[in-house]
């Protein structure tokens, strides 16, 4: 997500930054820019228009004219609005310790069921248990997939929920609860659409009965214009405490993300991405406006190398990296750890590309990784760790030996090379970066 | 049902989204004396409120600014109507009919998760058999009760479902939903294949194995290969049309969920950028919200006569 929206943004701050001094005809030029690249996005008018005003009347105040760096103040002051368009202040993470009763809501296919397997293995990561409770009485075959979905969770399912009302599942689901105790119960309603009256009674009138202490919106990450509609919607027939925005992993734009907080006041809780239940990521609207901006996401990348890389291997890795002593064994291992923290591309989004890291195209799927390794594994001790040893008469040997072609062992060396290269700058910049932030780049 | 009567049906569903882009556009032919520049950004504007989508958007405005100079129309009536005229050329040459040739025609469908894929299949296969004789094959064989959920629609609407088990290679399912369909002459055999997004290669790979399968069991196969898209995606449409048909080369769009408020803007994308048929509209849970699209109807829907 927000690949092309984080280019143009890129492409915006080389401009800023090339300028000795910012006249407001050039901040009218970058407006310019930024509302078409929101509105290729699908970003809500609405919010175009209160980023546009915001950048505009602090970027003539009289701190930017006399600065020294005009072009990275003016960039902070769109980082900051960018940031307030996702939210501004994320959400208290201990939100969720507390919380008992969580009910879940969306449009059909947003992907409530999945989010519901998600939240309750999130759940479980934190020793909690929950119950998954399916109140989707409509669609064929929800209770079933809810059941599925909540085994693959090690979560309770409320079972025997056939033919029977909303009402009379949530009375079951409390009492059932009760007896087994439970930390948190998790209901996940039918999909509807905002302007189906029956259907929202049907979800108010459950929330009435069940009074939960968390409402969440789902909302699908590609949706359009409607996106604002569609959350309004629901927070004008039920109360909607957050939003969760779904399938991250498609290549939208991000427009849904950044225009719900303006159209509704509500904040993004989770993001997730994948069918695989361990995809669920906190939202931090700071984080991700670095993100968009392409000053890199250093944080989540440390926090979710940290929950991998536990194990001793990884750590003598990381301190071979830190001293840019990486080898194409490590960069094995590290292709398959990678694979764990999601897709690379997510990954790669996360690092800062402002200071013109080389252009790398790291696209890791499967069958790339299995060549990779194939053309690994034929080299010998010596080549992997060397890589510079390898000539042409040694990638004709590794070639044949992993059944590939010449080309692909020569774009696996420059790859590991770019690597090389990022992680060696992280590495320098890990203490500098976190301490000196947006400006210290 | 006939044909026409089956278009009939749509515009009272989609009316709640035609309004809304009648009003956008009336606003802005509203405000043509009081500013008469101003007018086309807000034309602008109110397509792009509409997911129509910044190129094509540009391109609608563009030649209806043209045409209104060299005609020098500035009744705001006048540049409606162009306006209207231009939005249905965009479908000039749009193919809503479903090439259902073979024994049986093989009708593949898919799409990214959540679009409505089932749902479609059903009510496709409730269309279709009222002429023929028609076959579902419940090939997603990935997410959790999916097959439950396409084997009850088939109860309802009394069309067989060849069942696979979660967890089977789909392509297998598929060879042998084939095998089915002629040991049981049936006419036509729905595909309903598991949603994936369309930035996984892996799985874009395994939707084009199933092509492969199909083709090779079933020579001249599949007819139709069908994308179904959710109305309230935004331009993200244009990105899944675009690689679903490098790895299965769609040939045709179905558009669901248009008793949303969306108003459905990415079909003109999809037509102007893609040049692909948009062949169904799909719009609401019943099991006859389904109409062949025809762009005169649609449009009249939108702008609201």
């Amino acid at each position: 997500m927000f690949e092309t929206i984080t280019q143009r943004f890129q492409k915006i701050a080389r401009l800023l930054k090339s300028k000795g001094i910012v006249t407001s005809v050039d901040i009218d030029e970058v407006l310019r820019d930024i509302r078409r690249t929101l509105l290729e996005a699908d970003v809500s008018l609405a919010a175009i228009k209160q980023l546009s005003a915001n950048v505009k009347e602090k970027a003539l105040g009289a701190k930017v004219i006399s600065s020294l760096t005009p072009g990275q103040q003016v960039l902070k002051i769109i980082k900051d609005e960018v940031e307030l368009l996702l939210g501004g202040t994320p959400l208290d993470k201990n939100l969720l310790e507390n919380v008992s009763l969580v009910f879940v809501m969306g449009l059909q296919g947003s992907g409530k069921t999945t989010f519901c397997g998600k939240l309750a293995l999130y759940l479980q990561k934190a020793n909690r248990t929950s119950l998954l409770v399916p109140l989707d009485v409509h669609r064929p075959a929800a209770a079933e997939q809810l059941k599925t979905v909540s085994t693959e969770a090690g979560a309770e399912f409320l079972s025997n929920t056939a033919g029977k009302s909303v009402l009379k599942i949530c009375e079951e689901a409390s009492v059932a609860a009760k007896k087994i105790g439970i930390d948190t119960v998790i209901y996940d309603t039918a999909g509807r659409l905002q302007i189906d009256d029956v259907m929202m009674k049907e979800l108010s009138d459950a929330r009435m009965k069940v009074r939960p202490d968390l409402s969440l919106l789902v909302l699908d990450s590609m949706t359009g214009q409607q996106a604002a509609q569609i959350a309004s919607g629901f927070t004008r027939s039920v109360k909607v405490d957050a939003v969760v925005l779904t399938k991250l992993d498609s290549d939208t734009r991000g427009g849904a993300a950044l225009s719900v907080f303006t159209e509704t006041g509500k904040t993004i809780l989770f993001s997730t991405s994948s069918e695989k239940l361990d995809q669920l990521d906190l939202f931090y609207p700071d984080r991700i406006a670095s993100r968009i901006i392409g000053i890199g996401d250093v944080m989540t990348l440390i926090e979710k190398a940290e929950e991998i890389a536990s194990t001793k291997e990884m750590e003598e890795m990381g301190k071979r990296v830190l001293k840019n002593e990486i080898t194409l064994e490590d960069f094995l291992v590290q292709l398959n750890e990678l694979k764990k923290m999601g897709p690379l591309n997510s990954v790669l989004e996360m690092l800062p590309g402002k200071g013109g890291l080389p252009k790398i195209d790291l696209r890791v799927d499967d069958v790339m990784l299995q060549r990779c390794e194939a053309i690994i594994r034929s080299m010998t001790q010596k080549e992997r760790r060397n890589p510079s040893i390898i000539n042409s008469s040694r990638k004709q040997r590794i070639a044949t030996g992993s059944g590939t072609q010449v080309n692909d062992i020569n774009r696996l060396l420059k790859q590991f090379a770019s690597l090389k290269l990022i992680l060696s700058r992280v590495s320098k910049q890990k203490r500098g970066f976190l301490k000196k932030g947006l400006l210290g780049l | 049902m006939s044909r026409g009567a089956v278009t009939k049906k749509l515009s009272s569903s989609i009316k709640a989204s035609g309004s809304i882009f009648k009003d956008a556009i009336d606003r802005a032919l509203r405000n043509i004396y009081k500013n008469a520049d101003g007018i086309w950004d807000e034309l602008e504007e109110s397509l792009i409120s509409a997911d129509v989508g910044v190129a094509t958007s540009l391109y609608l405005i563009e030649s209806v600014r043209k045409e209104a100079a060299k005609r020098r129309v500035s009744d705001p009536q006048e540049i409606h109507k162009i306006l209207k005229r231009k939005c249905i050329s965009i479908f000039d040459g749009n193919d809503a009919e479903l090439g259902l040739n073979g024994d049986p025609a093989v009708v593949l469908v898919t799409g990214v998760n959540g679009v409505g894929k089932t749902t479609f299949v059903a009510k496709l296969a409730n269309l279709l058999s009222e002429e023929k004789r028609v076959l579902i094959s419940a090939a997603d064989t990935f997410r959790a009760a999916a097959i439950d959920q396409i084997s009850i629609l088939g109860k309802r609407i009394g069309v067989e479902v060849i069942r696979a088990s979660r967890g089977d290679d789909p392509s297998a399912a598929i060879y042998d939903a084939i095998s089915a369909a002629r040991a049981k002459s049936a006419q036509v055999l729905i595909i309903d294949t598991a949603g994936r997004m369309h930035t996984s290669a892996n799985l874009l790979a395994e939707a084009a194995k199933m092509k492969r399968v199909i083709a090779k069991n079933a020579p001249g196969q599949p007819s139709e290969v069908l994308l179904v898209v959710d109305s309230t995606t935004g331009q993200n449409t244009i990105m899944q049309a675009q690689k679903f048909d490098s790895s299965l080369n769609v040939t045709g769009i179905v558009v669901t969920k248009l008793d949303s408020t969306s108003k459905a803007g990415t079909i003109f994308t999809v037509r102007n950028e893609m040049n692909k048929s948009i062949k169904m509209l799909c719009f609401g849970e019943d099991i006859d919200a389904i109409s062949y699209f025809d762009p005169e109807v649609f449009i009249n829907n939108l702008f609201g006569e």
